[in-house]
């Protein structure tokens, strides 16, 4: 959510201009300069974890996340229970694990909103341009009008807390970034020489599409997605924290995070598990956006 | 460029038009009305009956909007209900400390990431830029309401530095003001300083690539003098349209962060607003932040061509 | 009628009406010697803020209270229109009771605007008002006033209190200070109702004045008089230097914050923001008295339960809300979640905070694996079910709720929790949205009216409730009936037991524990918790020690 105002400034000032045969060479050597990111390695690998925990916590999990131990509530780290236990006498370790799906779920779920609906939406404006261009990019606007909290708070009151809905509503002003970034990728794409000839031997629309248009757009969505994972996990934890996040007894970072704040002053740990997850999580992804744009943004070329 | 600018306030009354009906539609799906909201959690069912109809809750949906968006096109945002105030006295109240807030936030987040974006930017690639960069994306990366709560606990509960919640207004003194809106200012200014400074960052590192820039180190200026005058006067060109933009930023973020200190804003009335189902108000505040936020983007367009002669608008 | 009458007596005793006159006169001699070392304790406390003190009847004060509650805002700010559970803490400051009663709810003249009562029969109350009486904005305090009053709370479309006194047919006045009421049904809880709401006497002439029904402009004869209200913000009283009760108010004035969490109330003590605060994380008492502070902890009958819509598939079956009732261990929650300092509910709504009304032998629910099986066999749902309960998104209640969902689940029952903030998670219940809400009955001045709100099905609760012919509606409405009518202190116990018992088998919600209440203040704050579980800063119950 504290990051709409620079994404939309990204999309304004950092649109590729690039033509497809620079993108290919770039491509070409694209992994040979991501491994000499350091940071970008890192970040990955962090993403890798969160990603294997996410798809299947079991083998990685010591204890059943919700099942309760009247006998070891709120406990410290023991052998048994490597971060402690709640105030249920869960496991934290666990429930951390549990709760990474969640953060990828909501994730995940609000960018194929975003990119799902955004990218024909942009696709569809900049190709036929005009009035019905107009239109569709003032509708976005409407959605870029919203501090993007306050519009996942207007949908969540209307839907109802529950993962599902929480994932609608961090998505929904997704798909106004994402219609932007397309929109300007086509736009540049279809006065590209090579596309005004596709056009002129008869390729469809939908020939053009895929072939030029779509390749175009991937490296924008890319850099973008990436950044957005972050701020959707941020949104989630900041949902739940004022009561309208996912839903229990499923452990979700946010949630853990919301009901060990009262324990601040005395068993920090509780809190400062979830914190940590959730930052480091946001952090890789934003590093990662970082090497992403600079690999793949000749603007900013020669900072690595 | 005074065609683009009709055009533009054009289009933004159409953007309006629709976060009025988003609003009023995502709010008005849920079941229940006000009525039962403000009589407690052990009502009367002839209680709730009989307020509503004082309170004319039974006019059919569309007519309460249309009521509602004939008077606001007047300038008249309705009257709340709760507090039989209206709606745009309630949010003028309410704007001193939002507005306080945000100043002294956006004023934080420059202060902090200017000096951080040009040093990371002058210098790419090196260590520092790492460590700077890396700092700055963290400041990202934490939850600001998360900072607040922790700051609380070391500074207020711990140290006695500042005050654990509330608001003092500037005419009980202004140190006890500033006192009361220190922790807040910082929770938003930080988040809001990471992401500026990134920007920062990348415009000076484009701007010490050009030419001008090496020309004035052939010259055997001093890397100091080559940072300030040329890297960083031309760098700030779209750094200023950046600040427009993080207002947005900072006004979503008072959002949660007035919850937290418990400070009467905007922010706050919203999202109790919200809760109760007080569609006038949430319709007021939300359709105030989307102007604002709104007349800011057409603000930031508008500089980019004066401030960038190669922009121009038809 | 019986000359032990539970109008005129306090809970734990039998008061002849003769002994309840020599009670008042001792009282007022109690008043009296109160003044005297009241004046002392003050001076004492007080040193030098004694400067605006006007009259030799006010004794010096200390400095104004500041608080936070966890509402966001006071809807209305009369108490006969307002409704808000919150509200009571401003009413009490601004307005007097017509009866008053004390911190274990036991009726008291001294703390009543009436000088004394009388009952000639069961359909007959007298009431005398104290002379000199003076509302906020000078108004004298008259028979006819107190008619007025009476006819409004009775009357007006949107009045709270109209169930409560809807059985005062007729208000009379004898003479200035001397109000005559006529019952149409014998109802024995109304000289304690007098205590909430019903009895606060409102000045006539700010209500004609204004003409308006949220009462914006609050004006009572109490201790403390309304200066403002910030929207979002805080209440701000001053104390009222006009006071009928001597040597009361002992604090210049409180300031109420709005919505403030209870981690804010922790916070805000603990910095210093804060002089006192009520209904604190239970978890988090040691870090209190650990900095000095003073925690008191009051055991109430206020309930920790889960609503339930009785004319809503699962719920119609007795058999499975008894299942439910069987399935709580509610010793595990009070110690995991309530850090043990709560009342498992074992007796109904009857708990032992009571006294004299509560039943040590009475047999309710406790956890009992077996009986769960057994009903749940009955029910036709032996392997279990699984239903959705609202709850509201605070973190302690969510705790609350995930472990009674692990506790069903060993059952079979699969209770699902949907967390909504506050006020969406029970009004979705009473708009009938949703089938059950787990949050809890707060406490009322009367015991009577806190069971004829759950069980009730003439007036409130009537959506959720069985209908005529159910067999436990009957019985339940006979009890409440024989009760209500029950002015014996035995006879009453006795009703109460029988509606108790109809109210158990019937299985009207599942009741978990009987609350407790906790104050946490500065040491230099004085004050006694109340059992009604919310601030009472009216009259001299707030000030500050030397």
């Amino acid at each position: 959510m504290a990051e709409e105002g620079s994404l939309r400034r990204e999309q304004l000032t950092k649109l590729p201009s690039s033509s497809g045969e620079r993108r290919f060479a770039r491509e070409r050597d694209f992994w040979r300069r991501f491994r000499r990111r350091r940071v970008g390695l890192v970040s990955l690998f962090v993403l890798l974890v969160v990603m294997i925990a996410a798809v299947v916590p079991g083998p990685l999990t010591t204890h059943d996340p919700n099942v309760v131990d009247a006998t070891a509530p709120r406990s410290g780290p023991t052998w048994d229970h490597w971060l402690g236990t709640d105030s249920l006498g869960r496991d934290t370790y666990s429930r951390l694990v549990e709760g990474a799906r969640t953060s990828v779920l909501v994730g995940l779920g609000s960018l194929l909103i975003g990119v799902g609906v955004g990218l024909p939406i942009g696709i569809l404006a900049g190709w036929w341009g005009g009035r019905r261009d107009e239109f569709l990019m003032r509708l976005m606007d409407s959605l870029f009008a919203f501090p993007s909290l306050l519009l996942a708070l207007l949908i969540i009151t209307g839907l109802g807390p529950g993962l599902q809905n929480v994932t609608i509503a961090i998505g929904i002003p997704f798909i106004a970034v994402f219609a932007r970034i397309s929109r300007g990728s086509t736009l540049s794409v279809k006065e590209q020489e090579y596309v005004l000839a596709a056009i002129a031997i008869g390729a469809s629309d939908r020939r053009i599409a895929a072939r030029h248009i779509l390749p175009n757009t991937l490296a924008p969505i890319i850099v973008q997605a990436s950044l957005l994972f972050g701020i959707a996990i941020i949104v989630e934890a900041a949902l739940s924290f004022l009561g309208l996040g996912t839903l229990p007894p499923d452990p979700s970072w946010g949630i853990m995070l919301s009901s060990a704040q009262r324990f601040l002053r005395d068993q920090p740990l509780l809190a400062i598990v979830p914190g940590t997850a959730i930052s480091v999580t946001v952090l890789s992804f934003n590093l990662i956006g970082d090497v992403l744009r600079d690999l793949l943004d000749p603007r900013l070329r020669g900072s690595d | 460029m005074h065609a683009f600018i009709i055009r533009r306030l054009l289009a933004s009354v159409f953007v309006l038009f629709v976060v009025t009906l988003v609003t009023f539609v995502s709010i008005n799906v849920l079941p229940g009305d006000i009525a039962s909201r403000i009589l407690g959690p052990e009502p009367s069912p002839t209680q709730v009956e009989a307020l509503r109809e004082r309170l004319q809750l039974d006019e059919p949906l569309i007519e309460r909007y249309w009521d509602w968006i004939s008077g606001a096109v007047r300038g008249d945002f309705g009257t709340s209900i709760r507090t039989q105030q209206p709606v745009g006295s309630l949010i003028l109240d309410r704007l001193e400390v939002t507005a306080e807030l945000g100043t002294l936030s956006l004023l934080l987040g420059v202060l902090i990431a200017i000096p951080t974006g040009v040093i990371a930017g002058s210098r790419p690639g090196t260590v520092l830029d790492y460590g700077l960069t890396m700092v700055a994306v963290a400041g990202v990366s934490i939850p600001n309401f998360w900072l607040a709560i922790v700051m609380i606990i070391v500074f207020s509960v711990n140290l006695g530095w500042f005050p654990a919640l509330g608001f003092t207004p500037i005419s009980d003194g202004l140190f006890p003001n500033l006192r009361s809106l220190t922790l807040p200012a910082i929770a938003i200014g930080l988040s809001s300083a990471g992401s500026l400074a990134r920007q920062v960052r990348g415009a000076m590192v484009e701007v010490m690539r050009q030419d001008y820039v090496r020309t004035a180190r052939a010259k055997g200026l001093q890397e100091r003098v080559v940072i300030v005058r040329h890297g960083l006067r031309n760098a700030m060109i779209p750094v200023v349209t950046i600040l427009g933009l993080q207002m947005t930023v900072i006004l979503g973020g008072s959002i949660i962060i007035e919850t937290v200190f418990q400070l009467p804003g905007v922010g706050k009335l919203l999202i109790d607003s919200i809760l109760i189902q007080e569609i006038v108000v949430v319709q007021g505040v939300t359709v105030l932040l989307a102007a604002a936020i709104l007349m800011l983007n057409l603000l930031v367009d508008i500089s980019y061509a004066y401030l960038d002669p190669r922009i121009r608008y038809s | 009628m019986t000359e032990s009458n539970y109008w005129l007596g306090s809970r734990s005793r039998k008061l002849s009406r003769r002994s309840m006159l020599r009670g008042a006169v001792i009282g007022g001699a109690g008043l009296a010697g109160a003044v005297l070392v009241g004046c002392g304790d003050d001076d004492e406390a007080s040193g030098g803020t004694g400067t605006d003190a006007p009259s030799e009847a006010v004794a010096a004060r200390g400095p104004v209270v500041t608080t936070g509650i966890s509402s966001n805002n006071f809807f209305q700010l009369d108490p006969v229109t307002g409704t808000g559970g919150d509200e009571h803490q401003f009413l009490w400051m601004v307005y007097d009771n017509l009866v008053g009663y004390d911190e274990t709810l036991t009726p008291q003249l001294s703390r009543s605007l009436a000088e004394s009562w009388e009952t000639p029969d069961e359909l007959t109350l007298v009431f005398k008002l104290r002379p000199n009486l003076k509302f906020h904005d000078g108004s004298a305090v008259t028979a006819d006033e107190v008619k007025w009053h009476i006819e409004r709370a009775r009357d007006l479309d949107i009045a709270v209190t109209a169930q409560d006194i809807q059985f005062i047919e007729n208000v009379e006045t004898v003479d200035e200070l001397t109000s005559r009421w006529t019952l149409s049904q014998p109802f024995a809880p109304l000289i304690r109702i007098l205590g909430d709401r019903a009895g606060m006497l409102v000045s006539r002439k700010q209500v004609e004045a204004t003409d308006e029904f949220q009462g914006r402009h609050p004006t009572g004869t109490g201790a403390m008089k309304f200066v403002e209200e910030i929207d979002g913000d805080r209440i701000v009283l001053e104390a009222n230097n006009e006071y009928w009760k001597p040597n009361a108010p002992r604090v210049d004035g409180i300031v109420m914050r709005f919505g403030v969490t209870p981690d804010q109330k922790i916070n805000g003590l603990l910095a210093g923001d804060l002089d006192i605060i009520d209904a604190p994380d239970p978890n988090q008492l040691d870090t209190l008295t650990g900095a000095g502070l003073v925690v008191q902890n009051i055991p109430t009958n206020g309930l920790t339960r889960t609503w339930i819509n009785m004319n809503k598939d699962p719920w119609t079956n007795v058999h499975l809300r008894r299942a439910l009732n069987w399935a709580v261990d509610k010793e595990q929650l009070n110690d995991l979640v309530f850090n043990g300092l709560n009342t498992p509910a074992h007796f109904g709504f009857l708990g032992p905070a009571l006294g004299s009304d509560h039943d040590p032998n009475f047999e309710g629910y406790r956890f009992d694996p077996e009986k769960v099986r057994a009903e749940l066999s009955l029910a036709g749902f032996p392997d279990g079910f699984e239903y959705e309960v609202n709850t509201s998104s605070n973190p302690l209640s969510i705790e609350k709720d995930e472990l009674i969902q692990a506790q069903y689940a060993q059952f079979g029952i699969v209770r699902n929790i949907i967390p909504k903030p506050s006020p969406d998670f029970y009004t979705e219940f009473w708009d009938l949205n949703v089938g059950s809400h787990s949050s809890g009955m707060s406490v009322r001045a009367d015991v009577w009216q806190q069971i004829a709100y759950i069980a009730n099905a003439n007036g409130f609760s009537k959506n959720v409730l069985p209908g005529p012919d159910d067999e436990f509606r009957i019985r339940i409405d006979e009890a409440l009936a024989k009760s209500a009518a029950a002015f014996d202190p035995e006879e009453r116990k006795a009703a109460l037991g029988e509606l108790n018992r109809a109210y158990v088998d019937a299985a009207w919600g599942v009741d978990y524990l009987y609350n407790s209440y906790q104050v946490a203040h500065k040491p230099e704050i004085d004050y006694v918790a109340r059992g009604e579980g919310k601030f009472h800063f009216g009259q001299d119950d707030i000030g500050w020690k030397a």
